[in-house]
């Protein structure tokens, strides 16, 4: 289906001066797309020239379309010699091609320059038509919405979570092929930036295939990344979860997501083709070698620390048969696909069931140049550079890549499995090159998910009341899927601190976000685990193997520093563990990150203990009770600072933890019974009470002390990785997102493990402590996804970039909150709770009827809210009285005071939602596009997926960015550091540039996907590559919305919206 | 391990303001640091000294990329590279065009040449004010004059559109940019002569200024006028000379305009020159002041040097070679005799509003109102200069 593309080109302004006689610049514009040119007249001797062109016009294809990005370059014209380019704008017309994003493309965009950076501005306007309305997006996958935020969009319903979509293409690096020998920097930057625009673009055609394949409309948690092989090529990867989204009309906004969703559906799934991951790869490079399986192969599995457990055996007496036949009914679900992985990290309510523990898997490649050749797929001018060796030119790369990852993700789901659990969230997967060693690092989080949301259907209606009604609030996810009498691992468990009803672990590790019916105590806190491994220097399988060999020490220590300091801080769970393995010429490091909470649900951490190998000595006894006092005021401090105090339960209830005969008896089955899925290492601690840490050389010395090194951040600032703030929720709504990068030289002569750990742990703490410094002024705030990325560019060298955004919060509120910080995240609990305990009560009467239920629901639905009663009412109505004597007299205290709470919260948000189609008219109103508007507008970027105290009115595309900066002239422009400060800026100025020309004033969910600096002080060269992407979004204050009603729209600019941070 | 790059980057950029203007004073990093160091933000905020750094190098790197763009700052609204809020700008600009007086005064009369650059040094040093700010000052003024130069239209006026500077400031900066220019005399009093002129009373203090190249400001006796009090002086006087041009409705249709308002002047001479008047004006003077002034006494026997100086000075501002001499004149004759007699302020305040009302009841002179506009600018310039 045929699209037409119509471009125009107003004006320029700031343009460099060109001409040095005149002082001025003789400038028209090529406006380029697929292989049509148009160009402009020239305008002569202006800095700000006035085009005003006619429109452009491209006759197209949609998969055109998808694919290539608009090209525009600025040129100066030369009467007798070439025109000299100003720079390019590339623009990604994707946006223009959903139905409900964006209709026009409009605005100033920066003209840069891969050599000069930004030069100047350029206003364009795009627009697209689509022909062919009826069928309009059925012949490709224009149609299907891409989103970077890892949960289900502000302003959509999830119909269905389909699940899993992944695809990677490859091609070969413009930076190494021949012609770059002859061509110029410029050139090659160009051509590299373009070719990975045509292949991004490609890459995302191809996934929206499959989601629409898969009966979805849209993809959520996209992720798009690409390696640098060097000269074994390019390879650009995506994953992500496809989703059927409704867009909530605003009417129904409130209700609960239960309509069956629209006709198409009826259909049972399809599986997706296996178009990729069963296709068998004949000639992998790397099994060439020894054959053996550490160097094709190496992984390791984390799921050790994790013991979580609902226990089937342990289940309550009615609801085990359910459960058992929710698990079958999911697992049939999930089975039919092949893996089932959610890149999601926070779900809607009830989506999420009990949470496993994390899974990861690792794996050492060899890049293999030989058969390195191809370049799938990608049409346009590249395939004409090319000198092939005719021979390899049947690449089979893209299969290599897929088969590699098919593999990683195989251990992945068999690692859930050994968990208990069906799917996977949280999920990602990254890779770190050195060389031609390829480290491919995939993690997530087992868990049991509700099939509500994963398949339409009618049956599971009962099921998943059900289910609700077996995992109590706030404390389900943490309840082990696995049996009990059957773990994986060994581990410790009691019953649950808040129901008392199903077993808990003691320590709880994810790669997601802390649900938002999680029953927190006190604050978060980022933790951290850093370690650094010395490494020979060695060359392809020798290389591999060493790595290999490292790889689970590393493992295994991070996992320590993590158990480690999250004792410290008198905590019991990791929320968004993130762990990186980077690897170098001649060292490995490890970063991991997490936030750490304590979830009520889980038992009170023990202390840590020290105990001495050398007993009977005086000093070294008292050397050791010295540090143990230092650990012992260092966990009360922190207990005090992150404001956990646990409330104290009643001994008896704490009492008979641990199994009763019954199912002691049972223990014997579970012995024979286990399985063959043993996880490679054993990184749990045992149940041990209290954490004994041994000392027996000076490492172990040198490992506690690191451990206390770590300062917690001044006061007025807090820092997690999560998207939230576990025990702050009154935030203001000034935000600071940043980037920070350091490269540091490791200048030891002979480094050992120790110093470089030391080293390493002393680069991060200082980094936060200056992001700490630079900050003040917003205290009290928090810094919020803290996203550490480790790179080894060189030996020696360490680079550690940073993103993440710093939110203020309102203080006295927050003093308020430090009252009763466990009361007020119980009623939030509760509150979202009692939205489900409606449902039981109403299927008590017929639990086990095989007809279907929703009809029903829907009924009540229907009355409820056509009569017009609040949801608040509603939720009055209902007797939970059952759940009393199950519950203990404190929580249902709170429930009481939730109670209340809930109905002031319901009216209000209503109102907004009424307000919100007037919102949108008025944004859209204000919004208009003006060339000849000088002023700037905000924008606004977060890597959250939200803005505090704003609401997300409209998405209007996915931002995917990549460019390159390369310089002759590093000293002239300010050593490495002004260079790169100076491109990180035009990064941000060239998203904001484009996010504005698609009428948005912000973008969520941005990230820094690949910083990769090098460079080369002697040439005085540098070269820069950075990779960014995010959803561009139109938001209103939530201030405004109630403002609203009165409809006094001003001719402000459209950026008045957003208030302005410093 | 040294960090070789070290970088940190906002959506929004940050401006410390203490940095900023340690950066203006034009302190190396390594300055700022300590100085950043003694006030004490190390306590303050419990960090380190090599955050300090980082922290001050990160600035310093945001402010010289910022640099190009305030040297046209409405360019610094229109770029996209920093996303800064505009009162934020608003202040960076200020704050970079914002000048030191000790070294406006230095400069004031002077050409705005390549020569008077070199001269930086001497006046950093005479100034206090640090080389690398003075000459960055000096670049400033230097910019202005160059952007307004040729434009036609309310000079301060253009100043403030050009670079968006508060209106004070901007009138400052006409001021001194033109204090450079010789032979704008004229264009001055064209501008007074304007029947219809674009701009408003406080401009002219900008306006007036630029004439100062005629002003001489220089002379050791003049040292001790503070630039401020030139600025007061220059503003008086347009705000009263040109009143017929600033209200042209309510002037005469032929004209009462300056230039025929300086041409009148020279019919004031009548009150030194015609000895019955002379006599007359000081009897009536001296009896209204009897017992009222502590220096009656000197005040009788310097009369008649005293309104001869204030008359002819009015006299001599038809020709731009004589008007030079107005601020050397107004001090070594009437100042300088007050001062070495002791008069104090209140005195002179005194004797002015009666030495300006007397010759209301002088029978036989006819130019009243013409007197009395001229005396008023006089004496708010001898008010303000009256100090030591």
């Amino acid at each position: 289906m045929p699209g037409k593309l119509k471009v125009k080109i107003v004006a320029g302004r700031h343009l460099p001066v060109m001409d040095r006689a005149s002082d001025l610049t003789d400038a028209f514009v090529e406006v380029k797309f697929g292989n049509t040119t148009f160009k402009t007249d020239v305008y002569p001797k202006s800095l700000n020239p006035q085009w005003n062109s006619e429109w452009f016009k491209f006759e197209v294809d949609d998969e055109e379309l998808q694919d290539e990005p608009l090209q525009i370059t600025v040129l100066d014209h030369d009467t007798y010699s070439a025109n000299d380019a100003i720079g390019k704008v590339y623009i990604d017309i994707d946006p223009l091609l959903y139905s409900e994003a964006a209709t026009v493309i409009s605005g100033w965009f920066p003209i840069y320059d891969t050599i000069h950076g930004i030069r100047g501005e350029i206003n364009v306007v795009v627009k697209v038509d689509l022909f062919n309305d009826l069928n309009r997006f059925r012949q490709s996958s224009c149609g299907v919405k891409f989103f970077c935020t890892t949960s289900i969009p502000k302003c959509y319903r999830a119909v269905v979570i389909h699940g899993f979509v992944e695809e990677l293409v490859v091609n070969e690096d413009p930076e190494y092929q021949w012609i770059d020998r002859i061509r110029t920097p410029r050139a090659s930057n160009e051509a590299r930036q373009r070719l990975i625009s045509l292949m991004s673009g490609e890459l995302q055609r191809k996934i929206g295939l499959k989601v629409l394949e898969m009966r979805g409309n849209a993809v959520v948690g996209y992720l798009q990344c690409f390696d640098l092989e060097g000269e074994s090529g390019l390879v650009v990867r995506a994953i992500g979860t496809a989703c059927t989204l409704d867009k909530l009309s605003n009417t129904s906004a409130f209700l609960p997501a239960c309509n069956s969703p629209s006709k198409e559906m009826k259909e049972s799934p399809l599986v997706h083709a296996p178009s990729h991951g069963c296709r068998s790869t004949h000639n992998s490079p790397i099994h060439t070698a020894t054959g053996s399986r550490l160097t094709q192969n190496f992984s390791v599995s984390v799921p050790t620390l994790i013991y979580t457990g609902m226990g089937s055996g342990s289940a309550g007496k009615e609801g085990g048969p359910f459960k058992t036949l929710l698990r079958q009914q999911t697992q049939s679900a999930l089975e039919q696909r092949e893996f089932p992985f959610f890149t999601l990290t926070t779900f809607p309510p009830g989506f999420l069931l009990h949470v496993g523990g994390v899974v990861s898997a690792r794996s050492v490649k060899l890049l293999d140049r030989i058969h390195n050749p191809a370049f799938v797929g990608i049409m346009g001018n590249t395939r004409s550079y090319k000198l092939l060796d005719w021979n390899s030119f049947n690449s089979d790369e893209p299969e290599t890549r897929d088969a590699w990852w098919a593999e990683i993700r195989q251990e992945i789901k068999s690692h859930a499995k050994a968990l208990g659990c069906h799917a996977v969230v949280g999920y990602s997967e990254s890779t770190s090159i050195c060389e031609e060693v390829c480290i491919l690092s995939a993690s997530g989080t087992a868990a049991v998910l509700n099939p509500r949301f994963l398949q339409d259907g009618t049956m599971e209606g009962c099921l998943e009341q059900r289910i609700e009604e077996a995992s109590p609030p706030g404390c389900g996810f943490c309840h082990i899927p696995y049996d009990e009498l059957n773990m994986p691992f060994p581990a410790h468990l009691t019953y649950c601190y808040n129901c008392r009803k199903q077993k808990v672990p003691d320590v709880l590790f994810t790669t997601i976000d802390l649900p938002v019916e999680a029953i927190v105590v006190g604050k978060g806190c980022l933790i951290q685990a850093r370690l650094c491994r010395l490494k020979k220097k060695a060359q392809a399988e020798a290389n591999a193997t060493s790595i290999s060999n490292l790889l689970p020490f590393m493992e295994y220590e991070v996992h320590t520093q993590l158990m480690n300091k999250l004792k410290l801080r008198g905590m019991n769970a990791l929320f968004g563990l993130r762990i990186q393995i980077t690897v170098g010429e001649n060292m490995l490091m490890g970063l991991a990150s997490a936030t750490g909470v304590y979830l009520a649900a889980l038992p009170t951490p023990g202390g840590i203990q020290i105990a001495g190998k050398t007993p009977n000595d005086g000093t070294y006894e008292q050397h050791i009770s010295h540090m143990q006092k230092k650990i012992n005021d260092t966990i009360a401090k922190n207990k005090e600072l992150y404001e956990i105090n646990p409330p104290e339960l009643p001994e008896e209830i704490i009492g008979s933890p641990i199994p009763e005969p019954r199912q002691r008896s049972r223990l014997l089955r579970s012995q024979s019974e286990s399985s063959d899925e043993v996880t490679e290492l054993d990184l749990s601690h045992g149940k041990k009470d209290a954490f004994v840490l041994e000392i027996d050389d000076t490492d172990a010395m040198e490992d506690v002390h690191s451990l206390l090194t770590d300062v917690p951040p001044p006061s007025g600032f807090y820092s997690c990785n999560t998207e939230i703030m576990p025990g702050i929720n009154n935030w203001t709504p000034e935000i600071q997102m940043f980037t920070a990068v350091r490269v540091s030289r490791l200048s030891n002569i002979n480094p050992t493990n120790q110093t470089l750990n030391k080293n390493f742990n002393d680069l991060c703490e200082n980094l936060l402590k200056s992001l700490y410094f630079k900050l003040r002024s917003m205290v009290p705030c928090c810094l919020c996804h803290v996203n550490f990325t480790v790179a080894l560019p060189e030996d020696e060298l360490v680079q550690i970039a940073v993103t993440a955004v710093a939110i203020t919060y309102d203080k006295n509120q927050a003093l308020q909150a430090n009252k009763a910080p466990t009361e007020k995240s119980q009623q939030r609990a509760s509150t979202d709770n009692e939205e489900q305990l409606q449902f039981p009560l109403e299927l008590s009467s017929d639990p086990l009827s095989s007809q279907p239920f929703s009809p029903a629901k829907e009924a009540l639905e229907g009355a409820s809210s056509h009569t017009g009663i609040p949801a608040a009412q509603r939720a009055t109505s209902v007797d939970y009285s059952s759940f009393a004597d199950r519950c203990n007299s404190w929580i249902e205290l709170i429930k009481l005071k939730a109670q209340t709470i809930r109905r002031g919260s319901i009216k209000t948000t209503t109102s907004l939602e009424k307000a919100s189609p007037l919102a949108e008219g008025y944004l859209r109103h204000r919004s208009v596009p003006s060339g000849t508007n000088s002023t700037v507008s905000v924008v606004k970027m977060t890597p959250l997926s939200f803005l505090p105290g704003a609401k997300i009115t409209k998405y209007l595309g996915i931002i995917n960015m990549f460019f390159i900066r390369e310089t002759t002239s590093l000293r002239e422009e300010g050593g490495v550091s002004g260079f790169l400060h100076a491109f990180i800026a035009e990064v941000f100025a060239m998203v904001r540039a484009h996010v504005a020309a698609l009428g948005g004033n912000a973008v969520v969910s941005y990230i820094m996907k690949q910083c990769v600096f090098m460079e080369n002080p002697n040439k005085n060269q540098a070269q820069c590559l950075i990779n960014v992407s995010g959803d561009a979004v139109i938001f209103v204050r939530e201030s405004e919305l109630e403002a609203l009603p009165v409809p006094a729209p001003t001719a402000q600019p459209a950026g008045s919206a957003g208030d302005v941070t410093t | 391990m040294s960090s070789d790059l070290d970088v940190f980057v906002g959506n929004t950029t940050l401006i410390d303001e203490e940095v900023y203007r340690l950066w203006l004073d034009g302190h190396s990093v390594a300055e700022a640091v300590a100085r950043r160091l003694r006030g004490g933000v190390l306590e303050r905020e419990g960090t380190s000294v090599a955050v300090l750094q980082s922290d001050t190098r990160d600035h310093y790197r945001t402010f010289q990329m910022l640099e190009r763009l305030l040297h046209a700052p409405p360019r610094l609204l229109q770029q996209l590279l920093f996303q800064i809020p505009p009162e934020r700008q608003a202040l960076l600009v200020q704050r970079y065009y914002a000048f030191d007086e000790a070294l406006a005064r230095e400069l004031l009369g002077k050409k705005l040449s390549k020569g008077t650059k070199k001269e930086l040094d001497e006046v950093s040093a005479r100034t206090g004010v640090g080389i690398r700010s003075c000459r960055r000052q000096f670049d400033n003024f230097k910019r202005v004059f160059k952007a307004v130069e040729e434009l036609r239209g309310p000079l301060a006026e253009n100043i403030q559109q050009l670079f968006l500077l508060p209106p004070a400031l901007a009138r400052d900066y006409a001021a001194i940019v033109f204090s450079g220019i010789w032979g704008l005399w004229e264009r001055f009093w064209g501008f007074l002569g304007c029947p219809d002129p674009p701009f408003s009373s406080r401009d002219y203090a900008a306006i007036v200024f630029f004439a100062n190249s005629r002003f001489e400001t220089g002379k050791r006796r003049l040292q001790f006028l503070s630039f401020g009090d030139f600025a007061a002086c220059a503003q008086s006087m347009m705000a009263h000379w040109s009143q017929g041009a600033l209200a042209p409705e309510a002037a005469d249709p032929d004209g009462d305009l300056p230039k025929s308002f300086l041409q009148d002047l020279k019919e004031l001479k009548v009150l030194v020159s015609d000895k019955d008047l002379l006599d007359q004006h000081k009897s009536l003077v001296c009896s209204a002041l009897r017992g009222k002034i502590s220096v009656y006494n000197e005040l009788e026997a310097n009369f008649k040097a005293l309104s001869r100086a204030l008359v002819n000075v009015g006299g001599k501002l038809t020709h731009a070679r004589d008007v030079r001499d107005f601020f050397v004149d107004l001090v070594e004759k009437v100042i300088e005799p007050c001062r070495s007699d002791k008069w104090s302020p209140g005195d002179l305040r005194l004797f002015l509003t009666h030495y300006t009302a007397a010759p209301r009841n002088l029978p036989g002179f006819r130019h009243q109102a013409l007197w009395e506009r001229y005396m008023a600018a006089i004496s708010a310039c001898l008010l303000r200069m009256y100090h030591d």
